[in-house]
Protein backbone atom coordinates (compact mmCIF):
# COMPACT_ATOMS: atom_id res chain seq x y z
CA UNK A 1 0.00 0.00 0.00
CA UNK A 2 2.90 2.35 0.89
CA UNK A 3 4.59 1.48 -2.21
CA UNK A 4 1.97 2.02 -4.57
CA UNK A 5 1.52 5.23 -2.83
CA UNK A 6 5.16 6.27 -3.16
CA UNK A 7 4.72 5.24 -6.80
CA UNK A 8 1.64 7.55 -7.86
CA UNK A 9 3.12 10.57 -5.54
CA UNK A 10 6.82 9.71 -7.32
CA UNK A 11 5.19 10.09 -11.26
CA UNK A 12 2.30 11.83 -10.89
CA UNK A 13 4.26 14.61 -8.49
CA UNK A 14 5.32 17.19 -11.29
CA UNK A 15 1.74 16.77 -13.21
CA UNK A 16 0.34 17.60 -9.40
CA UNK A 17 2.10 20.38 -9.38
CA UNK A 18 1.67 21.50 -12.76
CA UNK A 19 -1.92 21.98 -11.88
CA UNK A 20 -1.37 23.80 -8.69
CA UNK A 21 0.71 26.23 -10.13
CA UNK A 22 -1.40 26.68 -12.87
CA UNK A 23 -4.69 27.32 -9.90
CA UNK A 24 -1.92 29.79 -8.34
CA UNK A 25 -2.09 31.91 -11.62
CA UNK A 26 -6.40 31.76 -12.39
CA UNK A 27 -6.35 32.95 -8.66
CA UNK A 28 -3.96 35.60 -9.22
CA UNK A 29 -5.14 36.53 -12.34
CA UNK A 30 -8.54 37.11 -10.99
CA UNK A 31 -7.64 38.64 -7.97
CA UNK A 32 -5.81 41.01 -9.89
CA UNK A 33 -8.66 41.81 -12.84
CA UNK A 34 -10.96 42.31 -9.87
CA UNK A 35 -8.53 45.01 -8.57
CA UNK A 36 -9.41 48.72 -9.57
CA UNK A 37 -6.80 49.60 -12.31
CA UNK A 38 -6.08 53.34 -12.59
CA UNK A 39 -6.92 54.61 -15.70
CA UNK A 40 -4.24 55.03 -17.91
CA UNK A 41 -4.39 58.24 -20.45
CA UNK A 42 -3.44 58.73 -23.96
CA UNK A 43 0.53 59.43 -24.11
CA UNK A 44 1.99 62.01 -25.80
CA UNK A 45 1.25 62.25 -29.59
CA UNK A 46 4.12 61.60 -31.45
CA UNK A 47 7.16 63.83 -31.77
CA UNK A 48 8.32 65.03 -35.42
CA UNK A 49 11.17 62.79 -34.95
CA UNK A 50 9.04 59.61 -34.06
CA UNK A 51 6.22 60.31 -36.67
CA UNK A 52 9.12 60.44 -39.20
CA UNK A 53 10.69 57.07 -38.20
CA UNK A 54 7.22 56.10 -37.57
CA UNK A 55 6.58 56.87 -41.29
CA UNK A 56 9.88 55.55 -43.27
CA UNK A 57 9.44 51.86 -43.54
CA UNK A 58 5.90 51.50 -43.78
CA UNK A 59 3.60 54.50 -43.53
CA UNK A 60 0.13 52.24 -44.28
CA UNK A 61 1.13 49.52 -42.13
CA UNK A 62 1.94 52.28 -39.04
CA UNK A 63 -1.21 53.73 -39.72
CA UNK A 64 -3.28 50.96 -39.87
CA UNK A 65 -2.01 49.20 -36.75
CA UNK A 66 -2.58 52.35 -34.23
CA UNK A 67 -6.28 53.16 -35.92
CA UNK A 68 -7.35 50.19 -33.85
CA UNK A 69 -5.26 50.79 -31.17
CA UNK A 70 -6.71 54.48 -30.44
CA UNK A 71 -10.17 53.24 -31.19
CA UNK A 72 -9.90 50.77 -28.12
CA UNK A 73 -8.24 52.79 -25.55
CA UNK A 74 -11.18 53.23 -23.62
CA UNK A 75 -11.24 49.56 -23.49
CA UNK A 76 -8.60 49.02 -20.19
CA UNK A 77 -7.58 46.17 -18.26
CA UNK A 78 -11.10 44.93 -18.55
CA UNK A 79 -13.00 48.07 -17.76
CA UNK A 80 -14.17 50.68 -20.03
CA UNK A 81 -13.31 54.09 -19.27
CA UNK A 82 -15.89 57.24 -19.57
CA UNK A 83 -14.44 59.77 -22.41
CA UNK A 84 -14.58 62.36 -19.52
CA UNK A 85 -11.74 60.92 -18.20
CA UNK A 86 -9.51 61.08 -21.11
CA UNK A 87 -6.81 63.18 -21.57
CA UNK A 88 -8.96 65.53 -25.10
CA UNK A 89 -5.36 67.47 -26.22
CA UNK A 90 -3.75 64.40 -26.18
CA UNK A 91 -6.71 62.62 -28.41
CA UNK A 92 -6.45 65.52 -30.64
CA UNK A 93 -2.55 65.46 -31.11
CA UNK A 94 -2.64 61.73 -31.80
CA UNK A 95 -5.74 62.32 -34.21
CA UNK A 96 -4.21 65.22 -36.16
CA UNK A 97 -1.07 62.65 -36.58
CA UNK A 98 -2.68 59.93 -37.83
CA UNK A 99 -4.56 62.18 -40.31
CA UNK A 100 -1.27 63.05 -41.83
CA UNK A 101 -0.34 59.69 -42.48
CA UNK A 102 -3.12 59.10 -44.23
CA UNK A 103 -4.78 62.55 -45.43
CA UNK A 104 -7.40 60.83 -47.66
CA UNK A 105 -8.42 58.59 -44.78
CA UNK A 106 -11.75 59.04 -43.61
CA UNK A 107 -11.05 57.57 -40.18
CA UNK A 108 -9.78 59.97 -37.62
CA UNK A 109 -12.48 62.44 -38.76
CA UNK A 110 -14.63 59.55 -38.50
CA UNK A 111 -13.85 58.72 -34.64
CA UNK A 112 -14.03 62.12 -33.85
CA UNK A 113 -17.37 62.87 -35.44
CA UNK A 114 -18.71 59.28 -34.26
CA UNK A 115 -16.82 58.35 -31.24
CA UNK A 116 -15.34 61.28 -29.24
CA UNK A 117 -18.44 63.52 -29.58
CA UNK A 118 -20.12 61.26 -27.69
CA UNK A 119 -18.85 62.67 -24.59
CA UNK A 120 -20.68 64.24 -21.80
CA UNK A 121 -18.68 67.18 -21.66
CA UNK A 122 -19.11 70.59 -23.86
CA UNK A 123 -15.47 71.21 -23.44
CA UNK A 124 -14.39 68.07 -25.23
CA UNK A 125 -17.21 67.96 -27.89
CA UNK A 126 -16.01 71.51 -28.68
CA UNK A 127 -11.98 70.08 -28.72
CA UNK A 128 -13.77 67.84 -31.57
CA UNK A 129 -15.72 69.74 -33.10
CA UNK A 130 -12.55 72.14 -33.81
CA UNK A 131 -10.39 69.06 -35.03
CA UNK A 132 -13.12 68.21 -37.44
CA UNK A 133 -13.20 71.79 -39.06
CA UNK A 134 -9.73 72.31 -39.15
CA UNK A 135 -9.72 68.95 -41.30
CA UNK A 136 -12.58 69.96 -43.28
CA UNK A 137 -10.33 72.80 -44.56
CA UNK A 138 -7.26 71.06 -45.08
CA UNK A 139 -9.71 69.21 -47.76
CA UNK A 140 -13.45 70.71 -48.03
CA UNK A 141 -13.82 67.63 -50.70
CA UNK A 142 -13.16 64.79 -48.71
CA UNK A 143 -14.23 66.11 -45.40
CA UNK A 144 -17.62 68.17 -45.99
CA UNK A 145 -20.02 65.32 -44.69
CA UNK A 146 -17.97 65.36 -40.99
CA UNK A 147 -18.56 69.13 -40.81
CA UNK A 148 -22.05 68.36 -41.76
CA UNK A 149 -22.59 65.92 -39.08
CA UNK A 150 -20.60 68.69 -36.87
CA UNK A 151 -23.37 71.09 -37.77
CA UNK A 152 -25.69 69.02 -36.23
CA UNK A 153 -23.58 68.20 -33.24
CA UNK A 154 -23.37 71.63 -32.36
CA UNK A 155 -27.36 72.40 -33.16
CA UNK A 156 -28.55 69.56 -31.02
CA UNK A 157 -25.99 68.41 -28.61
CA UNK A 158 -24.22 71.53 -27.95
CA UNK A 159 -27.45 73.60 -28.63
CA UNK A 160 -24.71 76.22 -30.06
CA UNK A 161 -26.63 77.62 -33.47
CA UNK A 162 -23.82 80.40 -34.17
CA UNK A 163 -21.37 77.48 -34.37
CA UNK A 164 -23.46 75.37 -36.36
CA UNK A 165 -24.74 78.30 -38.72
CA UNK A 166 -21.00 78.77 -38.61
CA UNK A 167 -20.06 75.41 -40.20
CA UNK A 168 -23.11 75.51 -42.19
CA UNK A 169 -21.93 78.28 -43.76
CA UNK A 170 -18.65 77.08 -44.71
CA UNK A 171 -20.41 73.92 -46.38
CA UNK A 172 -23.11 76.28 -48.19
CA UNK A 173 -20.05 78.75 -49.57
CA UNK A 174 -17.81 75.85 -50.64
CA UNK A 175 -17.19 76.94 -54.26
CA UNK A 176 -16.79 72.79 -54.87
CA UNK A 177 -19.30 70.43 -56.80
CA UNK A 178 -19.00 67.60 -54.16
CA UNK A 179 -21.16 69.20 -51.46
CA UNK A 180 -24.74 68.24 -52.08
CA UNK A 181 -27.73 70.45 -51.36
CA UNK A 182 -28.76 69.13 -48.46
CA UNK A 183 -25.76 70.27 -46.70
CA UNK A 184 -25.51 73.35 -48.26
CA UNK A 185 -29.61 73.89 -47.56
CA UNK A 186 -28.33 73.49 -43.66
CA UNK A 187 -27.69 77.01 -42.87
CA UNK A 188 -31.13 77.69 -44.16
CA UNK A 189 -33.07 75.27 -41.36
CA UNK A 190 -30.54 76.71 -38.85
CA UNK A 191 -31.42 80.26 -39.87
CA UNK A 192 -34.73 80.06 -39.28
CA UNK A 193 -34.56 77.92 -35.90
CA UNK A 194 -32.65 81.33 -34.94
CA UNK A 195 -36.01 83.18 -36.17
CA UNK A 196 -33.77 84.60 -39.21
CA UNK A 197 -36.82 84.39 -40.86
CA UNK A 198 -36.32 87.46 -43.48
CA UNK A 199 -32.51 86.26 -44.20
CA UNK A 200 -33.52 83.11 -45.10
CA UNK A 201 -35.87 84.15 -47.25
CA UNK A 202 -33.43 86.72 -48.80
CA UNK A 203 -30.90 83.32 -49.27
CA UNK A 204 -33.57 81.47 -50.91
CA UNK A 205 -34.73 84.11 -53.08
CA UNK A 206 -31.21 84.65 -54.14
CA UNK A 207 -30.07 80.99 -55.07
CA UNK A 208 -33.38 81.04 -56.81
CA UNK A 209 -32.93 84.02 -58.47
CA UNK A 210 -29.45 83.80 -60.00
CA UNK A 211 -30.48 80.11 -61.64
CA UNK A 212 -27.32 78.27 -60.29
CA UNK A 213 -29.48 75.29 -59.40
CA UNK A 214 -30.39 72.99 -61.61
CA UNK A 215 -31.55 70.64 -60.00
CA UNK A 216 -35.88 70.26 -60.22
CA UNK A 217 -36.42 69.09 -56.76
CA UNK A 218 -33.93 71.31 -55.47
CA UNK A 219 -35.61 74.17 -56.85
CA UNK A 220 -38.87 72.35 -55.61
CA UNK A 221 -37.59 72.48 -51.86
CA UNK A 222 -36.46 76.33 -52.23
CA UNK A 223 -39.92 77.23 -53.20
CA UNK A 224 -41.93 75.47 -50.68
CA UNK A 225 -39.55 76.40 -47.90
CA UNK A 226 -40.25 80.23 -49.55
CA UNK A 227 -44.32 79.68 -49.16
CA UNK A 228 -43.96 78.33 -45.96
CA UNK A 229 -41.75 81.43 -44.57
CA UNK A 230 -44.06 83.95 -46.51
CA UNK A 231 -47.69 81.97 -44.95
CA UNK A 232 -46.28 82.18 -41.64
CA UNK A 233 -45.53 85.95 -42.11
CA UNK A 234 -48.92 86.40 -43.04
CA UNK B 1 24.98 15.74 -64.92
CA UNK B 2 23.48 18.85 -63.30
CA UNK B 3 25.88 21.99 -62.60
CA UNK B 4 27.05 21.76 -58.72
CA UNK B 5 25.51 25.18 -58.08
CA UNK B 6 21.80 24.05 -59.12
CA UNK B 7 22.43 20.67 -56.69
CA UNK B 8 23.87 22.43 -53.93
CA UNK B 9 20.63 25.25 -54.89
CA UNK B 10 18.33 22.23 -54.97
CA UNK B 11 19.64 20.89 -51.41
CA UNK B 12 19.08 23.84 -49.40
CA UNK B 13 15.56 24.26 -51.28
CA UNK B 14 15.10 20.18 -50.04
CA UNK B 15 16.31 21.29 -46.49
CA UNK B 16 13.88 23.71 -45.90
CA UNK B 17 10.97 21.84 -47.41
CA UNK B 18 12.15 18.83 -44.80
CA UNK B 19 12.32 21.57 -42.08
CA UNK B 20 9.18 21.97 -42.28
CA UNK B 21 9.31 25.72 -43.71
CA UNK B 22 6.81 26.06 -46.18
CA UNK B 23 4.19 24.42 -43.21
CA UNK B 24 5.33 27.41 -40.87
CA UNK B 25 4.66 30.15 -43.83
CA UNK B 26 1.35 28.18 -44.25
CA UNK B 27 0.68 28.98 -40.69
CA UNK B 28 1.99 32.58 -40.36
CA UNK B 29 -0.37 33.10 -43.47
CA UNK B 30 -3.16 31.54 -41.69
CA UNK B 31 -2.53 33.67 -38.91
CA UNK B 32 -2.54 36.44 -40.99
CA UNK B 33 -5.78 35.76 -41.77
CA UNK B 34 -7.22 35.15 -38.53
CA UNK B 35 -5.88 38.39 -37.58
CA UNK B 36 -7.45 40.73 -40.54
CA UNK B 37 -10.98 38.78 -39.78
CA UNK B 38 -10.74 39.83 -36.19
CA UNK B 39 -9.83 43.32 -37.46
CA UNK B 40 -12.58 43.44 -39.76
CA UNK B 41 -14.86 42.99 -36.38
CA UNK B 42 -13.38 45.80 -34.40
CA UNK B 43 -13.16 48.29 -37.78
CA UNK B 44 -15.82 51.32 -38.03
CA UNK B 45 -14.82 51.72 -41.66
CA UNK B 46 -12.55 51.32 -44.52
CA UNK B 47 -12.28 47.90 -43.12
CA UNK B 48 -10.54 46.43 -46.49
CA UNK B 49 -7.78 48.51 -46.27
CA UNK B 50 -7.26 48.07 -42.69
CA UNK B 51 -6.94 44.89 -43.05
CA UNK B 52 -4.80 44.42 -45.91
CA UNK B 53 -2.71 46.91 -44.54
CA UNK B 54 -1.84 44.83 -41.38
CA UNK B 55 -2.01 41.86 -43.08
CA UNK B 56 0.30 42.89 -45.63
CA UNK B 57 2.99 44.60 -42.56
CA UNK B 58 2.82 41.05 -40.68
CA UNK B 59 3.43 38.94 -43.47
CA UNK B 60 6.59 41.00 -44.52
CA UNK B 61 7.72 41.61 -41.29
CA UNK B 62 7.15 37.68 -40.73
CA UNK B 63 8.57 36.51 -43.91
CA UNK B 64 11.81 38.44 -43.23
CA UNK B 65 12.82 37.01 -39.71
CA UNK B 66 11.52 33.07 -41.17
CA UNK B 67 14.23 33.77 -44.31
CA UNK B 68 17.07 35.12 -41.56
CA UNK B 69 16.76 32.61 -38.90
CA UNK B 70 16.17 29.73 -41.65
CA UNK B 71 19.54 30.86 -43.30
CA UNK B 72 21.80 31.52 -40.35
CA UNK B 73 20.60 27.91 -38.73
CA UNK B 74 21.09 25.81 -41.91
CA UNK B 75 24.52 27.45 -42.57
CA UNK B 76 25.27 26.83 -38.69
CA UNK B 77 24.52 23.12 -39.35
CA UNK B 78 26.21 22.96 -42.25
CA UNK B 79 29.36 24.24 -40.00
CA UNK B 80 28.80 22.06 -37.26
CA UNK B 81 28.26 19.12 -39.35
CA UNK B 82 31.51 19.74 -41.40
CA UNK B 83 29.17 19.70 -44.91
CA UNK B 84 31.25 23.38 -45.11
CA UNK B 85 34.41 21.47 -45.17
CA UNK B 86 33.74 18.83 -47.51
CA UNK B 87 32.17 21.22 -49.66
CA UNK B 88 35.35 23.03 -49.76
CA UNK B 89 37.40 19.81 -49.84
CA UNK B 90 36.36 18.65 -53.25
CA UNK B 91 37.65 20.52 -56.84
CA UNK B 92 34.75 23.06 -56.86
CA UNK B 93 35.70 26.85 -56.37
CA UNK B 94 34.37 28.26 -53.22
CA UNK B 95 32.00 31.22 -55.25
CA UNK B 96 30.11 28.14 -56.65
CA UNK B 97 29.11 27.02 -53.40
CA UNK B 98 28.10 30.51 -52.24
CA UNK B 99 26.10 30.82 -55.62
CA UNK B 100 24.57 27.43 -54.91
CA UNK B 101 23.42 28.47 -51.64
CA UNK B 102 22.31 31.89 -52.24
CA UNK B 103 20.80 30.67 -55.67
CA UNK B 104 18.84 27.66 -53.13
CA UNK B 105 17.90 30.63 -50.56
CA UNK B 106 16.46 32.76 -53.46
CA UNK B 107 14.22 30.08 -54.36
CA UNK B 108 12.90 29.99 -50.78
CA UNK B 109 12.23 33.62 -50.89
CA UNK B 110 10.12 32.87 -53.69
CA UNK B 111 8.12 30.21 -52.21
CA UNK B 112 7.32 32.72 -49.57
CA UNK B 113 6.48 35.69 -51.58
CA UNK B 114 4.02 33.32 -53.35
CA UNK B 115 2.43 31.80 -50.63
CA UNK B 116 1.94 34.76 -48.59
CA UNK B 117 0.59 36.37 -51.66
CA UNK B 118 -1.97 33.98 -52.13
CA UNK B 119 -4.02 35.44 -48.83
CA UNK B 120 -3.67 38.94 -50.11
CA UNK B 121 -5.45 37.76 -53.52
CA UNK B 122 -8.41 38.35 -51.87
CA UNK B 123 -8.33 41.89 -50.31
CA UNK B 124 -6.47 43.84 -53.34
CA UNK B 125 -6.01 43.85 -56.71
CA UNK B 126 -4.07 40.85 -58.47
CA UNK B 127 -2.29 42.79 -60.08
CA UNK B 128 -1.17 44.51 -57.18
CA UNK B 129 -0.81 41.58 -55.62
CA UNK B 130 1.48 40.66 -58.04
CA UNK B 131 3.78 43.82 -58.10
CA UNK B 132 4.05 43.11 -53.73
CA UNK B 133 4.75 39.59 -54.26
CA UNK B 134 7.61 40.18 -56.76
CA UNK B 135 8.91 43.21 -54.56
CA UNK B 136 8.61 41.03 -51.14
CA UNK B 137 10.56 38.24 -53.19
CA UNK B 138 13.20 40.71 -53.74
CA UNK B 139 13.17 41.82 -50.67
CA UNK B 140 13.68 38.33 -49.01
CA UNK B 141 16.69 37.77 -51.81
CA UNK B 142 18.40 40.53 -50.42
CA UNK B 143 18.36 39.91 -46.47
CA UNK B 144 19.01 36.23 -47.39
CA UNK B 145 22.00 37.50 -49.03
CA UNK B 146 23.03 39.45 -46.57
CA UNK B 147 22.12 36.81 -43.63
CA UNK B 148 24.37 34.30 -45.64
CA UNK B 149 27.38 36.48 -45.48
CA UNK B 150 27.20 37.22 -42.11
CA UNK B 151 26.75 33.96 -41.00
CA UNK B 152 29.63 32.80 -43.12
CA UNK B 153 31.95 35.53 -41.97
CA UNK B 154 31.08 35.12 -37.97
CA UNK B 155 30.69 31.65 -37.85
CA UNK B 156 28.42 32.70 -35.00
CA UNK B 157 24.25 31.88 -34.68
CA UNK B 158 23.23 34.83 -32.03
CA UNK B 159 26.01 37.21 -33.38
CA UNK B 160 24.58 36.70 -37.43
CA UNK B 161 21.11 37.03 -36.49
CA UNK B 162 21.57 40.20 -34.45
CA UNK B 163 23.78 41.72 -37.70
CA UNK B 164 20.87 40.42 -39.97
CA UNK B 165 18.26 42.04 -38.31
CA UNK B 166 20.11 45.20 -37.71
CA UNK B 167 21.24 45.80 -40.94
CA UNK B 168 17.68 44.35 -42.28
CA UNK B 169 16.71 47.71 -39.70
CA UNK B 170 19.15 49.99 -41.54
CA UNK B 171 17.87 48.83 -44.79
CA UNK B 172 14.47 49.98 -44.17
CA UNK B 173 15.02 53.13 -42.06
CA UNK B 174 18.01 54.48 -43.54
CA UNK B 175 16.03 57.67 -44.75
CA UNK B 176 14.54 58.66 -41.70
CA UNK B 177 17.81 58.52 -39.97
CA UNK B 178 19.51 60.73 -42.28
CA UNK B 179 16.59 63.07 -41.88
CA UNK B 180 16.89 62.96 -38.18
CA UNK B 181 20.75 63.93 -39.10
CA UNK B 182 19.80 66.92 -41.19
CA UNK B 183 18.09 68.66 -38.25
CA UNK B 184 18.43 72.90 -38.09
CA UNK B 185 20.64 72.38 -34.64
CA UNK B 186 23.12 69.34 -35.75
CA UNK B 187 25.74 71.63 -37.47
CA UNK B 188 28.63 70.58 -35.10
CA UNK B 189 31.68 68.43 -36.50
CA UNK B 190 30.54 65.49 -34.73
CA UNK B 191 27.14 65.48 -36.21
CA UNK B 192 28.63 66.44 -39.67
CA UNK B 193 31.06 63.64 -39.38
CA UNK B 194 27.77 61.37 -38.64
CA UNK B 195 26.04 62.02 -41.44
CA UNK B 196 29.08 61.50 -43.93
CA UNK B 197 28.86 58.18 -41.99
CA UNK B 198 25.13 57.68 -42.66
CA UNK B 199 25.92 58.93 -46.02
CA UNK B 200 28.07 56.11 -47.18
CA UNK B 201 26.31 53.39 -45.17
CA UNK B 202 23.40 54.53 -47.08
CA UNK B 203 25.51 53.83 -50.23
CA UNK B 204 26.38 50.29 -49.31
CA UNK B 205 22.89 48.88 -48.20
CA UNK B 206 19.83 48.80 -50.38
CA UNK B 207 17.34 51.24 -49.80
CA UNK B 208 13.98 49.01 -48.97
CA UNK B 209 12.06 51.42 -48.14
CA UNK B 210 11.06 51.85 -51.85
CA UNK B 211 10.15 48.26 -51.89
CA UNK B 212 7.30 46.23 -50.20
CA UNK B 213 4.46 48.83 -49.54
CA UNK B 214 1.40 48.14 -47.84
CA UNK B 215 -0.15 51.53 -49.24
CA UNK B 216 0.14 49.95 -52.58
CA UNK B 217 -2.51 47.27 -51.48
CA UNK B 218 -4.72 49.69 -49.85
CA UNK B 219 -4.72 52.32 -53.05
CA UNK B 220 -5.24 48.89 -54.92
CA UNK B 221 -3.50 50.86 -58.01
CA UNK B 222 -0.66 49.81 -59.55
CA UNK B 223 0.11 53.07 -61.25
CA UNK B 224 1.94 54.28 -58.24
CA UNK B 225 4.84 51.65 -57.75
CA UNK B 226 7.96 52.22 -59.11
CA UNK B 227 8.63 48.87 -60.88
CA UNK B 228 12.42 49.64 -62.33
CA UNK B 229 13.55 51.32 -59.22
CA UNK B 230 13.36 48.65 -57.02
CA UNK B 231 14.09 45.75 -60.22
CA UNK B 232 17.39 48.12 -60.87
CA UNK B 233 18.23 48.88 -57.30
CA UNK B 234 17.76 44.80 -56.69
CA UNK B 235 19.70 44.19 -59.41
CA UNK B 236 22.49 46.11 -58.48
CA UNK B 237 22.66 45.30 -54.96
CA UNK B 238 22.43 41.39 -55.69
CA UNK B 239 25.63 41.60 -57.43
CA UNK B 240 27.61 44.05 -55.37
CA UNK B 241 26.55 41.30 -52.24
CA UNK B 242 27.34 38.23 -54.08
CA UNK B 243 30.88 39.73 -55.00
CA UNK B 244 30.94 40.83 -51.20
CA UNK B 245 30.52 37.49 -50.09
CA UNK B 246 32.55 35.05 -52.79
CA UNK B 247 36.03 37.36 -51.92
CA UNK B 248 34.95 36.59 -47.94
CA UNK B 249 34.75 33.29 -48.36
CA UNK B 250 37.98 32.57 -50.95
CA UNK B 251 40.35 34.48 -48.27
CA UNK B 252 38.30 32.33 -45.35
CA UNK B 253 40.93 29.80 -43.87
CA UNK B 254 38.90 26.20 -43.26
Amino acid sequence: MTKSFHQIRSSHLPLILLIAVWLCVVIWRDSSMAQKVAVENFPEPPSVTTQVIMQASDVAFVYRFLLPWLQQFDVQSGQYVAYRNLDYTRLTGWLNSLQKMAPESQYPTLMATRIYTKVGDEQRIRQMLDFIYQQYQLNPEKKWRWLAEAAVIARHRLKDLPLALSYAQKLANEPSNVIPYWARDMQLTILEDMGEFEQVKLLVGGLLANKAITDDNEIRFLNLLLERLQKNNN
Amino acid sequence: MQHPVLTIARFSLLEAVRGKILWIMAALLLFAVFLAFFIGQTTLTETRETQVALMAGFLRLSSVLVIIFFVVSSISRDFQDKSVELLFSISMPRYQVFLGKFFGFSLLALSAAIIFSTGLVFYSDVSVVLFWALSLWCELTLVALISLIFILSLEHVAMSLVASIGAYALMRFMPAIQSMGDGPFQDSLFNQLMNKMLDLIDLLLPRLDHFVQSSWLVKGSAAEIDVIYFLLEFVLFVCLFVLVGVIDLKRKAI
